[in-house]
Formats: structure tokens, C-alpha cells, sequence
């Protein structure tokens, strides 16, 4: 068979190795996104002193965890990617 | 300190909005992450490390996905949650100055009988300082005018009293209502909090007309018939200039008119087919219907929501200047300026891209919708206040927020520094808002204008009798 040829086995590795590194990429960008989000903290948008301490400083914590957790898979994903 | 003060949820709305995009987008690289493990499965591919990878990748991913959509999920409820309580708190406030103003309308004879010795001694006392002030000569009295000033100056500037004022000025209905004995559950009902028959809106279109009345009876009553114009100004072209457009936004606001313009309230800049309008603020700080169309006369009217002089002569000098109601109009006002400004915004007539107000009183105006509008304001400045608070959701408009009167402004003789226009255009120095997105897309249609335009300085006086 021609697909165990190792010439077209090696380029198939390649092609999925290329769309590994572009979601890898893909993730980078959203791993961007979410951090520039993470940065637009809640606590500016309002001066008032019950928003900042029942809610924002809550749902910041959360959003600092979902933006490591990301950072960690990406991190992640490129070492598997190699 | 200064900052950018949201006064409704807009913003934590579009930051839910953003989370829950980012989810989706994660998800659509979750699914192509599986695509891509399910296709790359040739045997000579899967070795046992590269599997192991791949479980772990998909499991944290599954991890994100739940806490991305937990994130937009929460913004979303915390949006909905503030709006409430801002709306509940606001009513609580207002309920509760609406029930001090009643009682101290109730206490009034009593309060009278107390103070109105002490009154009346002061009142006195400052009669005779005012006389024996003018007796002396320029070189003592004017040192002691200015000390004077400067102490009016600083009550009338402090933060505190300007909060007390713009709390109790939405309450002076209830007030009036308590003096006259109503009771308190009528006033509470009738008034600016209840079903709105005496607000502040109202308050201020009965004082308009019946310094209306008083001004000009017969003008008046033929406007009032329909057989009269109303109030009405006349307008003149000054001169007319080339310009650049503003760079900034602190730049726009140094170009309203001033004292120092000839006279001109009005400045209307046109580049190419955008126009953008410029008003300055009050400038006879009388009522009664004297020349001056920018007076206490324009500005009841206008925060009544009736037709004044001014808003006449501004309608007029756009009409003049050829801007039809398809152009596209900038419009950027100082204090009486500002309020016009929203209200020729709020026109249907008219097609504003944007609004910047400086120092006026605007917390009781809906801003015209999708329409962008900026509005600077100090916190030690009286004249704001004078809107008193913010009991509407203000869709589209960001408040700037900043301290005015700095020492070497307060020195200057004026009783209210914190409200100069040189002062809000160094707050816009200081603080241009970048990041806040309804600022930026202010920014955004000033940025649009071409190199060059051309800037006409109108006058207007009023027309005696309504003519």
C-alpha cells in the first residue's frame, strides 16, 4: 500500500503535527484573550465599597484560577506538541 | 484622585458578554483538539506517552470549560445583582431625604420662631459690613472682598456639601409639601420618588414659567396660547477661522467659548461633513429676560425640559451653519452648555455621534440612545449636584470623575472654582478615560474628522417679547 510508504508517512506526521502547532497556537490566543480579560478588574469599574468586597474580589479569584489553569494547558499542550 | 465611575452595569455586562465568548471559542478548540487526537490515530503514531498527554489534555480542558462558563455564568448574575441593589439603594436614599426635607418643611414655624432672631442678626450684620466694606478705600476692601470670596469659595467647594445638596435638592418638593401641611404619605406619594407630579423636573418648570411670568406676562401668555414664538434669541457670526480638529478630548473642551471669545456662547467647527458644536456655560447668573440668553432663566428652562433662549440660539446657529438633519454633529458643552448639548442630542432632528459635557447638570437626562456621551464632573463642584442624584439608568454615559478645585484655582475670585472650565480642561488632562470603551468611541468619532475644518464663533442675544 502506498499509505505505509515511509515517504507519505512522514509527511503525514507532519500535516498532523503542522494542525497540532496551529491549535497550539489557537490556544495561545486564547489563553491572550483571557488574560487581558482577567486584567480588566471589576474592582475599577465601580467605586462602591459592598460591589468590591461581596462580588468582585470573589468572582476575580475565580477568574485568576481559570487564566493559570489555561497558562498551565497551554504550557502543557506545546511541550506535547513539541 | 480621579477615575472613570460607572453609574450603570453596562460594562459587567459586556465583560459577561466577553467570558462567555471566550467559553465558546474554547469549546470550538476543545472539539478540534478531539478532532485532531481522533484522526492522528495511525498506529505508528500512538505511542503509550503521547496517549497519556492527550487524556491529560482533554481532562483539564474539561476543567476550563466548566469554570469559563461558571465565570460568564457569575458576571452575568453579579451584573443583574448590582443593578438591583444600586436601584434599591438609590430609592432608600432618596426615600430618606424625601422624609428629612418633610420634616424640616413641617418644623419650618418652629425652626423660624428658633432661628429667625439668629437670621435676622446675621442678615443685619452682613448689610453693615456691606456698607461699611464700600466706605472703605479700594486698597482695604478689595484684600477683604477676596478673603470673603475665598470662604464662600471653600464651604460651597466642599465635597460633603455638595453631596448633601445633591441628595436634598431632589427633595425640596417634599419639602414645600411639608411647609403647606400635606401629609407625609401624599407628599411621599405625589413627589419625585412616587408617581412624579412634583419632581425636580417639575419643580424647576414652574419656577421657569413663573419667572416667565413675571419677566414678560404678555409674551408668555401668547406662548402659552400658541399664538407666540417662546423664548428666542437672535444670532451673529463673529469671525470665522481654519482649524485642525481637537486631538483630544481636553483639547475639545478648551475650545468651548468663553468670556474671552467677544462675547460668543457658540463655537461650530465643520470638517468635511461632520460638525461638531461647542456651548459655553452661564454667563448672567440673573433671572428675568434681560439680553443674555445664558442665564438662571435658560437653565430652569432647560432643567424643566422647556424650550429656552439659549437652546434657541444653538438650534439657530446650526441651521445657520447649514447642519441638516442627516450631518453628523459632535456636541460639546461647559455647565448650561452641557445640559443643552443633551438636549439637542436627544432630538430626533439632529444625528449626534457623540456628547461631552463638562460640569452640567445632567444626572436627570436619559442620554439619546447608542449615542456615546462623556460627562466630566467634579466632586466639589455644586452645579452637578444642582441635577441631584442619579435615579435613572444612563445607558451610554460614563461619568469622569475628579477633584477641581486645586489652591491656585481656589485663590482666584470665584465662588465656585471647582466648576471653571479651565479646571475641567486640566481634569481631562489628567484623566482621558483610555480603556473605558464608551470614551474610546468619543475618541474614536473626534478621531474621525479630517485635517482641516473651518470654526465660526456665533453671538446671541435674546429677543425682547418673544419675537
Amino acid at each position: 500500500m502506498w499509505g505505509d510508504d515511509p515517504w507519505a508517512v512522514a509527511q503525514r506526521m507532519q500535516a498532523q503535527k503542522c494542525v497540532a502547532v496551529s491549535l497550539a497556537h489557537r490556544l495561545d490566543d486564547l489563553t491572550h484573550r483571557a488574560r487581558t480579560l482577567a486584567t480588566n478588574r471589576m474592582g475599577k469599574i465601580s467605586a462602591d465599597a459592598i460591589w468590591e468586597a461581596v462580588a468582585a474580589t470573589r468572582a476575580q479569584n475565580d477568574i485568576d484560577d481559570v487564566v493559570a489553569r489555561l497558562q498551565d494547558l497551554n504550557t502543557f499542550v506545546w511541550n506535547s506538541v513539541g | 484622585m480621579s477615575e472613570v465611575v460607572r453609574v450603570n452595569t453596562v460594562e459587567l455586562e459586556s465583560l459577561a458578554t466577553a467570558w462567555a465568548q471566550l467559553a465558546h471559542t474554547f469549546d470550538e478548540w476543545c472539539e478540534s483538539w478531539q478532532l485532531w487526537c481522533t484522526e492522528a490515530g495511525p498506529p505508528e503514531l500512538d505511542i503509550e506517552r503521547t496517549h497519556g498527554e492527550r487524556d491529560v489534555v482533554a481532562q483539564r480542558a474539561r476543567v476550563i470549560q466548566f469554570a469559563l462558563r461558571d465565570v460568564a455564568r457569575r458576571l452575568s448574575q453579579a451584573a443583574q445583582t448590582y443593578a438591583e441593589v444600586e436601584a434599591v439603594n438609590t430609592v432608600l436614599f432618596q426615600r430618606a431625604s424625601d422624609i428629612c426635607l418633610w420634616l424640616a418643611g413641617r418644623l419650618l414655624p418652629v425652626v423660624v420662631c428658633l432661628l429667625g432672631p439668629i437670621a435676622l442678626s446675621q442678615a443685619v450684620s452682613v448689610g453693615v459690613s456691606r456698607v461699611l466694606l464700600s466706605a472703605l478705600p479700594d486698597n482695604l476692601r478689595n484684600p477683604l472682598q477676596r478673603a470673603q470670596t475665598e470662604a464662600w469659595a471653600r464651604a460651597l467647594s466642599t465635597p460633603a456639601v455638595v453631596r448633601a445638596i445633591e441628595r436634598g435638592i431632589g427633595s425640596l418638593d417634599e419639602g414645600a409639601l411639608g411647609a403647606i401641611g400635606v401629609p407625609l404619605s401624599v407628599a411621599l406619594i405625589v413627589g419625585g420618588a412616587g408617581v412624579g407630579v412634583t419632581s425636580l423636573a417639575g419643580t424647576s418648570r414652574l419656577a421657569s414659567r413663573i419667572n416667565a411670568i413675571a419677566a414678560d406676562p404678555t409674551a408668555t401668555l401668547a406662548s402659552s396660547l400658541g399664538t407666540g414664538p417662546g423664548a428666542t434669541s437672535s444670532i451673529e457670526r463673529l469671525s470665522s477661522e481654519e482649524v485642525r480638529p481637537p486631538r483630544d478630548l481636553a483639547e475639545a473642551l478648551s475650545r468651548i467659548p468663553n468670556q474671552t471669545d467677544d462675547g460668543a456662547q457658540i463655537r461650530i467647527e465643520q470638517f468635511g461633513e461632520t460638525h461638531i458644536v461647542y456651548i459655553g456655560g452661564t454667563v448672567d447668573a440673573s433671572l428675568g429676560s434681560g439680553p443674555q440668553p445664558w442665564d438662571m432663566s435658560s437653565n430652569l428652562a432647560a432643567l424643566g425640559g422647556d424650550p429656552s433662549a439659549s437652546e434657541d440660539a444653538v438650534r439657530r446657529a446650526m441651521a445657520e451653519s447649514g447642519i441638516g438633519a442627516g450631518d453628523q454633529v459632535l456636541l460639546v458643552g461647559h455647565s448650561q452648555g452641557g445640559l443643552l448639548a443633551m438636549r439637542v442630542a436627544q432630538s430626533t432632528d439632529v444625528s449626534a455621534a457623540a456628547v461631552v459635557t463638562a460640569g452640567a447638570p445632567v444626572h436627570a437626562l436619559v442620554p439619546p440612545g447608542g449615542v456615546p456621551v462623556v460627562a466630566y464632573e467634579h466632586t466639589d463642584d455644586l452645579v452637578p449636584a444642582l441635577s441631584g442624584i442619579v435615579t435613572d439608568a444612563q445607558p451610554g454615559l460614563v461619568y469622569v470623575r475628579g477633584i477641581g478645585a486645586h489652591p491656585e484655582l481656589a485663590r482666584e475670585d470665584t465662588l465656585l472654582p471647582a466648576h471653571r472650565l479651565a479646571a475641567y480642561v486640566e481634569t481631562a488632562q489628567l484623566i482621558d478615560g483610555v480603556g473605558d470603551p464608551t470614551v474610546n468611541r468619543v475618541r474614536d468619532e473626534f478621531a474621525r474628522l479630517s485635517t482641516t475644518g473651518t470654526s465660526t464663533l456665533w453671538r446671541a442675544t435674546r429677543n425682547a417679547g418673544g419675537k
